[in-house]
């Protein structure tokens, strides 16, 4: 009987020190951690992974922001602010809103109206909203690029408030991962998270380096059959975003239409681009820029470069099959294809 | 000491022994049996954030896939995974092409599943891997 008792007693104690050398192991491993979660938002799929003491009290954080941030843009969600906007005209923008408008008018200045989220009306009448795809009438489709040309948005940094002109609505799509990524990024930051990767459907930001001190190697998708990727870049604090009509689009009598809108058109971009992308420490920007290349085609977008090119670099990637790469990534890109660096 | 106390702590001694004997064989075996999946490169589908099936990729297979949200037929031939038809509105998951590097991943949002390249062999995903793909 006493030898029961104290079987009891060694369970117990066993217990405890299994108990005790994991927490041990727990300390002494270190207090990094990586955590990793993927969620479903701006109709797509989303991963944030990130390394650190509290990782994943960041990383959920991350993913509570963007799915909170999700509901405040959607232009189809009843109670988002841009649906208020787009329904009344006006109404008084919250912090993301005035950074949105700001950044989204500086694109558009940036680039000459080739990135325009006044676009909205058109992309509808594609049916790219709604994924009921129509060739629109060419009469409707004219009609709507001059109300495009005549839209305005204006804001007053003062009382916040947001008027659209008459016949004008708007769609952050063209630049919401990249505004999210941001948000992502200053969570992060915030929280001392010194090592992450940010996938947002496939608009991706490498955060410092990975836990072992190298660097994050970002593959750029091929759009071509023949190869896996266009490249791989080795990055640190950069966001990589890949804008290509491949990714979304229709056929109908023969010929495909894709959803890069060139707005000056009402039709889907024919500059010549395949597949762009944009390397940049300022998500948004990239984001809204990759759609804006690919409308503006690459000499526009290499003038552009030139005159900004501590701000952005691109990889641009043609219909006949030709790469190019502006020199600002020169050093952090490889390819097992040939490619042109594009000179200041 | 009486005799019998003497052999109540040999007794318990032994028994120490023997759990801490069973302890370190637990402790050795743990790691090595939760780690028994499938080797090499395979699909993990998920529907919903849940996993569904996990398909290998050295085995040409077919599954469809029935939801509330609707069908996915998905195909792995030749080391590559894709989805051969669907009932969704857009076709994105159809239009895109074939995955089978590890961290690739086919999304059929409507339906919601996923389907992700995953590998079991760490050595695969070592230096000079890729970590995103920016698409």
């Amino acid at each position: 009987m006493i030898r029961k008792n104290i079987k009891y007693y060694a369970l117990a104690a066993l217990v405890i020190i299994t108990v005790a050398v994991a927490l041990c192991l727990r300390l002494w491993g270190g207090t990094e951690t990586t955590y990793e979660t993927s969620f479903f938002a701006m109709d797509t799929y989303m991963s944030v992974k990130g390394t650190g003491t509290d990782a994943q009290g960041a990383v959920e954080a991350v993913r509570d922001a963007i799915i909170g941030l999700d509901g405040d843009l959607s232009v189809t969600n009843s109670k988002s602010l841009v649906y208020e906007l787009n329904e009344n005209g006006s109404c008084t923008a919250d912090s993301d809103m005035e950074y949105l408008i700001d950044k989204s008018l500086y694109a558009g200045e940036l680039t000459d109206g080739a990135f325009n989220i006044c676009i909205y009306p058109i992309m509808r009448e594609w049916g790219f909203t709604t994924g009921e795809f129509k060739v629109p009438e060419a009469s409707v489709l004219s009609a709507l690029c001059s109300n495009l040309a005549s839209s305005e948005v204006t804001s007053n940094t003062q009382d916040k408030s947001v008027h659209l002109s008459e016949g004008t609505m708007i769609d952050f799509g063209g630049i919401a991962k990249g505004y999210a990524t941001k948000v992502a990024v200053d969570i992060l930051n915030g929280k001392y998270i010194k090592s992450a990767l940010i996938n947002l459907g496939g608009n991706v930001y490498a955060l410092g380096k990975k836990p072992d001190g190298s660097l994050w190697n970002v593959a750029v998708k091929s759009p071509d059959d023949s190869m896996k990727y266009l490249g791989i870049l080795s990055i640190s604090d950069k966001a990589v975003i890949t804008s290509g009509g491949y990714e979304r689009y229709f056929e109908e009598g023969g010929v495909t239409y894709h959803h890069i809108i060139d707005p000056s058109t009402g039709y889907p971009a024919d500059s010549g681009a395949k597949s762009v992308t944009v390397v940049s420490s300022d998500p948004t920007l990239a984001d809204a820029l990759s759609t804006a290349i690919f409308v503006m085609g690459r000499d526009k977008a290499t003038t552009l470069w030139r005159e900004n090119s501590s701000l952005f670099d691109f990889i641009y990637y043609d219909n006949s099959g030709n790469l190019y790469i502006t020199e600002g990534i020169k050093d952090e890109f490889s390819s097992e294809i040939s490619f042109e660096i594009i000179e200041k | 000491m009486s005799s019998h106390q003497k052999s109540a702590s040999r007794l318990l001694k032994n028994d120490i022994v023997l759990l801490a004997i069973l302890v370190v064989v637990a402790l050795i075996l743990f790691p090595i049996v939760s780690h028994s999946k499938k080797p090499g490169a395979y699909a993990l589908v998920e529907l919903d954030g849940d996993e569904y099936a996990t398909l290998s990729l050295d085995t040409d297979t077919t599954l469809t896939v029935t939801t509330d949200q609707g069908t996915n037929t998905i195909v792995v031939h030749n080391h590559e995974v894709s989805v051969e038809s669907a009932n969704c509105p857009d076709l994105i998951c159809v239009n895109h092409a074939p995955i089978s590097l590890t961290g690739e991943v086919i999304v059929c949002l409507p339906h919601k599943l996923v389907i992700t390249i995953k590998s079991d062999n760490p050595a695969k995903e070592s230096e000079g891997s890729i970590d995103a793909i920016a698409e």
